[in-house]
C-alpha cells in the first residue's frame, strides 16, 4: 500500500473573486516521491506551495498534508548577517517554547545536520558570505532540523551556476532516497524535472493542469503548450546510459537561417 | 544560560522598583539651631533658621523683595533673568543697591525648573523663593526651605501686592514695611480718583504686552488686573475679557484710540507711525501710541509693583485726560522714590525712565518734559 | 576581507564574556557617577552611605547634606538614567529586528512623539508633576495603538506599512506638540514645556525610578525572553511562518513591550533620541546580529552610553545640558565614524 502524504481535492484559489489562479486541482502525492512543478510565470506555483505549507487557506476544495512540510524559499531574505549556525538553529522554533531559547539538544541536532551536509566548517561563517548553492543547502538543513518530512522548495536551482545546480539536484535525489523524504519543487527547467522528479505537475492555466509520471508528462507537445515556445527532445549517451534533455528552441535573428 | 539576562533584568529592575516605591526620605528637615516657622503662600509651613541664612531667588521676585527688605545684604543668589535686568549701566536699581552686581551667584537659568540642586545645597540659603510647583517640589524634597508662589490662573487681585510684601516681611522677620507700602498704594489710587473725577469719555486702550513672531500682539483684556488699572486711569481695555492675541487685521477691526507698548514688545511708537498697514488706525492718526515707562525696577513689563503701579496709572491718566489731570508726574515720582528708596533721582534719569525720546513724537508727551 | 573574526566577541562564550565586562564597566560607572557632581563628596562617604543600605541607618535629617546629595539627588538620577539607557538599547534592538530594518528606532511606533504631546499637554493644562507623567505615559500608549490600528487597515502592507504609519502619526503628534507650544503662555508654561521636551534627568527622583523600574522589570525580562524569537521575525514572513512562528502576534507583542518601556522613559525624562537607534548597531558589531545575544548587550551598552552622556550633561557646564543634545551631537559623529564598518558588519548589504 502506498502512503499518501499530500492529497488535494478540487483545490482552488483566487486573490480577487472570480479571478481564479487555479481551480479543480486533484493531486495525490506518495511518501518518498519527488515532484516537480512547472508552469509559466504567474501560473500560481508559489501560491500552490503556500497552500501546501498551510500559509494560505484554500478558497475551494480541501488539502490534506499529513506530515510537517519544511519550506526552502527561493531567495532567503535575511536583513541581518546571521551565522550559518544561527540560521539553522532557527529551524528549531517549532520545538522551542515561546519564552525559551534553544538548548543543548537543539544544538546537537543542528551540529548533526550540518555534519550531514558537510557544512560544519562553515558553521560560524556569516550566511551572506556563502555561495548560492551553500545558502540553499543551509536552508534545506534548517528545514530538516525543524523535522520536515516533506521538503517544499521554491525554484531551488534558479540563479545558481551549473555545478551548484547539479549539487542541489543530487541532494534532492539523495534526501529522497536515503531519508525517504517527499520533495516538491518548482522549476523552469524541464530537464531538471526529468532528471530527479518521479512525477510532474504542469500548471497550464486556471483549470488546466497535467499531473503524472515525469516520463509520460514531459513531452514536446505538453511543454510547447505550457510555455508557448517550441520545445525539442534531445537524446544523447552518457556513461553508457540513454539520456534525454528537453530544450526550448531559441532563435536569434543574426544566426538563424544562415 | 540564555535566561540569565532576563533574570538579571528582573533582579535589577525589582531592586530599583522597591527603592522607588519605598524611597529613602528625610525623617525631619528642621535646622539644627533655633528656627521660626513661616507659612508660604500655598499654606505650607517652612522652617526659617535664625540667624537668617539669606534669600535665594529662583524666579524674578527680587525687585519686589527689595521694596520690602530695603537692603541687599540678605540676598545670596538671584536668577539669571533678574541678573540680566540689573546688569546694565543705566539700571537705577543697581545704582540704588550697588551690592547686587557683586553677587556672582546666578543659580537658575532660563529653562531649568530644577536648577542646580547641588549648588543650592552647597549654598544652604535661609529661604528660596520659587515660582510654582515644578520649581519648588525638587527643592522641597531635599529639605530646603522653599517659599513657592503659586501661578494664579484668572484675575490677580490688587491685594496680591500686599500679600507678597507680607510674605517677604515674615521671612525676613520684620514688621510694618508691608503696611506702609500698602497704605501708599491705596493713597496713590485715592488721589488719582479724586483728580480724575467723573470720567464721561473712556478711550479704548490697547495695552500690548508682547509681540509674537507671527506679528500678532498679546493684549490686555478688561477682566484682569491690568484691565482694572486701565479703567482706574480713565480708559478701558479692548473687548476681550482676558489676554488675547490680535493679529494686524484684528487690531484694525478693534481700532483702539490709544496704543500702549511695553518694552518687551521691542517696538516704539515710531514703528507704528511709519507702518503703512496701521496708517488708518485712529490711535496712529491722532498719534496716541506710547511706549510704557519701564519704571525704576526695569521690569521689562510695566511698572508692576506695589509702589509703581499707581504711578503707571497716573502717567496714563495724564495722557488720556490731560484736560482734568494736573501736570505733576515728575514731582510725584521724585518724592515717591525718595520716600521708598531714599534715592534722589536726577532729571536725566527721570527723562530715561519716562521714555521721553521714544515718545517724543506722540501726542501730549511734552507735558512730562522738565 | 577575512571573515574569521567576524564579530569582536564571537559566539556564546564571547558574548557572555563581553556582557560580564560590560556589567563591570556599568557598576564602576555607577559609582563614578555618584562621585561626580558640584557638591564635593569623598569616596569614603559614598562607601559609608551605600554600606548603610537599606538607608535606614544613615542620619536622615535635613542637615546631613552628603546624605541628601547622594541618596536624594544622585542615586535616583543615576538609577533612572541606567534603567532608561537599558530600556532604550534593548527596545531599539528589538524594533530593528522585528521590523527587519536597521534604520528604525524604538520611536517608530509613534510612542515618543505621542508621549511628548501628552507631557506638553499636561504642562499646558497645569497638571501636577505626577499628572504630567501619567499623561505622557497614557498618550504614548495611545500613539502606538493608533499606529497599530491605522496600519491594520491595510494588513498586506506589512512591516513597511507599519513604519510608514508610525512616521506619519509621529509627524501628526509632533505637529500637536507645536500646537500646544503655540497655545502655551510664553511667560509661564512655555519654558517648562520646552525644557521638558528637550529631555533630561535633572528632575529625576524616586518616583521616576519607580515608573521606569516598573516598566523595565516587567517588559524587560519578557522582551529578553522573546529575543531569540525576534530572529524569526527578521526573516521573510513566509519563511518565518513556515518555521512555525506566529509572526503577527509576535510582532505586536514586541511592539507592546517596547511601547511600555519607551513610554515610561519619555514620561520621566522627555524625548531622548539616538540611544535606541545607534546603540544596537554598536552592539551588533560587537556580538553579532543574533538577537538573544544582541538584546542583553544592547541594554548594557545603552545604560553605559546614557550614563556617560548624563555625567557629561552634569559636568560640562555649571548647568545641566539637555541630554538629547548630547546623545545626538556625540551619537551622530560616532555613527558616521563607524558607518563604513557597519556596511560590512551586522546587516546584509543587498
Amino acid at each position: 500500500m502506498i502512503d499518501r502524504v499530500i492529497r488535494c481535492t478540487d483545490l482552488g484559489y483566487f486573490y480577487r473573486p472570480n479571478e481564479w489562479v487555479f481551480r479543480g486541482y486533484n493531486l495525490e502525492i506518495a511518501k518518498g516521491s519527488v515532484i516537480a512543478v512547472l508552469g509559466p510565470n504567474g501560473a500560481g506555483k508559489t501560491t500552490l506551495l503556500k497552500i501546501l505549507l498551510g500559509l494560505l487557506p484554500p478558497r475551494q476544495g480541501t488539502v490534506e498534508v499529513s506530515m510537517y512540510p519544511g519550506f526552502v524559499p527561493q531567495i532567503s531574505d535575511v536583513t541581518f548577517d546571521y551565522s550559518v549556525n544561527d540560521m539553522v538553529l532557527m529551524g528549531r522554533a517549532r520545538s522551542v517554547a515561546l519564552w525559551r531559547s534553544p538548548g543543548a539538544e537543539d544544538r546537537r541536532l543542528v551540529n548533526e545536520v550540518l555534519e550531514h551536509f558537510g557544512l560544519t566548517p562553515l558553521a560560524r561563517r556569516p550566511f551572506h558570505e556563502l555561495s548560492g548553492g551553500q545558502r540553499q543547502l543551509v536552508i534545506i538543513a534548517r528545514a530538516l532540523v525543524a523535522g520536515a518530512e516533506i521538503l517544499i522548495l521554491d525554484e531551488p536551482t534558479a540563479s545558481l551556476d551549473f555545478a551548484n545546480q547539479r549539487m542541489i539536484l543530487e541532494w534532492i535525489e539523495k534526501l529522497s532516497r536515503e531519508r525517504n523524504l517527499t520533495v516538491l519543487f518548482t522549476t523552469h527547467d524541464p530537464y531538471h524535472a526529468s532528471v530527479v522528479a518521479d512525477q510532474v505537475l504542469l500548471m497550464n492555466g486556471p483549470s488546466d493542469f497535467i499531473f503524472g509520471p515525469s516520463a509520460e508528462v514531459l513531452n514536446d507537445a505538453n511543454l510547447q503548450s505550457l510555455y508557448g515556445v517550441d520545445m525539442r527532445t534531445v537524446s544523447f549517451l552518457h556513461n553508457g546510459l540513454d539520456m534525454t534533455a528537453i530544450l526550448p528552441v531559441l532563435t536569434s535573428r543574426s544566426k538563424s537561417g544562415s | 544560560m540564555a535566561q540569565a539576562p532576563a533574570v538579571f533584568c528582573v533582579c535589577f529592575g525589582g531592586v530599583c522598583l522597591m527603592l522607588g516605591l519605598f524611597p529613602p526620605g528625610l525623617s525631619h528637615v528642621a535646622p539644627n539651631g533655633p528656627f521660626r516657622t513661616v507659612l508660604d503662600p500655598s499654606g505650607k509651613p517652612v522652617a526659617i533658621a535664625s540667624p537668617y541664612g539669606g534669600s535665594a531667588f529662583f524666579a524674578p521676585f527680587l525687585q519686589e523683595y527689595l521694596l520690602v527688605s530695603q537692603e541687599t545684604g540678605s540676598v545670596v543668589a538671584m536668577s539669571a533673568s533678574d541678573f540680566r535686568y540689573i546688569n546694565h549701566e543705566d539700571s537705577l536699581l543697581a545704582k540704588i543697591y550697588p551690592g547686587l552686581l557683586h553677587l556672582n551667584e546666578s543659580i537658575s537659568r532660563r529653562f531649568s525648573p530644577a536648577g542646580n540642586l547641588e549648588a543650592m545645597l552647597q549654598l544652604r540659603p535661609g529661604a528660596i523663593f520659587a515660582y510654582s510647583l515644578s520649581y519648588a517640589e525638587p527643592l522641597r524634597r531635599l529639605g530646603l526651605p522653599v517659599i513657592s508662589f503659586p501661578i494664579i490662573r484668572g484675575k490677580i487681585p490688587q491685594s496680591d501686592y500686599y500679600r507678597h510684601a507680607l510674605q517677604y516681611e515674615r521671612v525676613l522677620g520684620i514688621t510694618g514695611r508691608a503696611d506702609e507700602l500698602w497704605k501708599r498704594f491705596q493713597a496713590g489710587f485715592a488721589r488719582l480718583k479724586a483728580e480724575l473725577g467723573d470720567v464721561t469719555v473712556r478711550p479704548r486702550v490697547m495695552l500690548a504686552l508682547t509681540k509674537q513672531p507671527d506679528n500678532s500682539f498679546q493684549v490686555v483684556g478688561g477682566g484682569e488686573l491690568l484691565g482694572d488699572f486701565l479703567y482706574l486711569a480713565g480708559g478701558r481695555a479692548l473687548d476681550n475679557a482676558g489676554r488675547a492675541f490680535l493679529n494686524p487685521e484684528q487690531v484694525m477691526m478693534q481700532n483702539p484710540d490709544v496704543i500702549l507698548l511695553l518694552s518687551l514688545t521691542e517696538l516704539s511708537p515710531a514703528d507704528f507711525y511709519s507702518d503703512p498697514r496701521f496708517a488708518s488706525l485712529s490711535a496712529v492718526r491722532s498719534r496716541r501710541v506710547y511706549k510704557v515707562p519701564t519704571g525704576i525696577l526695569d521690569s521689562q513689563t510695566f511698572p508692576n509693583n506695589i509702589v509703581e503701579s499707581p504711578l503707571f496709572c497716573e502717567w496714563l491718566a495724564e495722557l488720556i485726560h490731560p484736560e482734568v489731570m494736573p501736570r505733576d508726574l515728575r514731582p510725584v515720582i521724585r518724592s515717591t522714590y525718595a520716600a521708598v528708596f531714599g534715592y534722589t533721582i536726577s532729571n536725566p534719569e527721570l527723562d530715561r525712565i519716562l521714555s521721553l525720546n521714544a515718545n517724543a513724537a506722540s501726542m501730549g508727551y511734552r507735558r512730562f518734559e522738565q | 576581507m577575512s571573515s574569521k573574526e567576524k564579530w569582536i566577541f564571537d559566539g556564546w562564550v564571547g558574548s557572555v564574556a563581553f556582557n560580564l565586562v560590560l556589567l563591570t564597566v556599568l557598576f564602576t560607572l555607577l559609582l563614578v557617577s555618584l562621585k561626580i557632581g558640584r557638591y564635593p563628596v569623598s569616596v569614603g562617604q559614598i562607601v559609608h552611605i551605600l554600606a548603610s543600605t537599606p538607608f535606614l541607618n544613615a542620619k536622615r535629617d535635613g542637615t546631613n547634606t552628603v546624605w541628601i546629595v547622594l541618596e536624594l539627588i544622585r542615586l535616583p538620577r543615576v538609577l533612572v538614567v541606567c534603567l532608561c539607557g537599558a530600556a532604550l538599547g534593548m527596545s531599539g534592538a528589538a524594533m530593528q529586528g522585528t521590523f527587519r530594518n536597521p534604520l528604525v528606532g524604538p520611536e517608530i511606533t509613534g510612542v515618543t512623539a505621542a508621549a511628548s504631546f501628552g507631557g506638553a499637554l499636561g504642562i499646558l493644562l497645569g497638571f501636577s508633576p505626577l499628572g504630567t507623567v501619567a499623561s505622557a505615559f497614557a498618550w504614548g500608549m495611545v500613539g502606538t495603538a493608533g499606529t497599530l490600528l491605522v496600519s491594520s487597515l491595510a494588513p498586506r502592507s506589512g512591516t513597511l506599512g507599519f513604519i510608514l504609519v508610525g512616521v506619519i502619526l509621529g509627524a501628526l503628534f509632533s505637529a500637536l506638540v507645536g500646537l500646544v507650544e503655540s497655545l502655551a503662555d510664553p511667560a509661564t508654561s512655555l519654558p517648562n514645556i520646552v525644557y521638558w521636551l528637550l529631555g533630561g534627568f535633572g528632575s529625576a527622583d524616586y518616583r521616576s525610578v519607580a515608573i521606569v523600574a516598573g516598566a523595565v522589570s516587567v517588559a524587560g525580562p519578557l522582551l529578553l525572553l522573546l529575543s531569540w524569537r525576534i530572529n524569526l521575525l527578521s526573516l521573510s514572513q513566509t519563511d518565518a511562518q513556515s518555521l512555525g512562528a506566529n509572526v503577527t502576534a509576535l510582532r505586536w507583542g514586541v511592539v507592546a513591550l517596547v511601547t511600555l518601556l519607551v513610554a515610561a522613559q519619555v514620561s520621566v525624562s522627555g524625548g531622548v533620541g539616538w540611544v535606541g537607534f545607534v546603540i544596537p548597531h554598536f552592539a551588533r558589531m560587537i556580538v553579532g546580529p543574533e538577537h538573544s545575544r544582541l538584546l542583553p548587550t544592547s541594554a548594557g551598552l545603552g545604560a553605559v552610553y546614557l550614563l556617560t552622556m548624563d555625567d557629561l550633561a552634569r559636568t560640562l557646564s555649571r548647568q545641566d545640558i539637555p541630554i538629547s543634545l548630547l546623545t545626538a551631537s556625540i551619537g551622530a559623529p560616532l555613527f558616521i565614524v563607524f558607518f563604513w564598518r557597519l556596511q560590512i558588519r551586522g546587516w546584509s548589504r543587498d
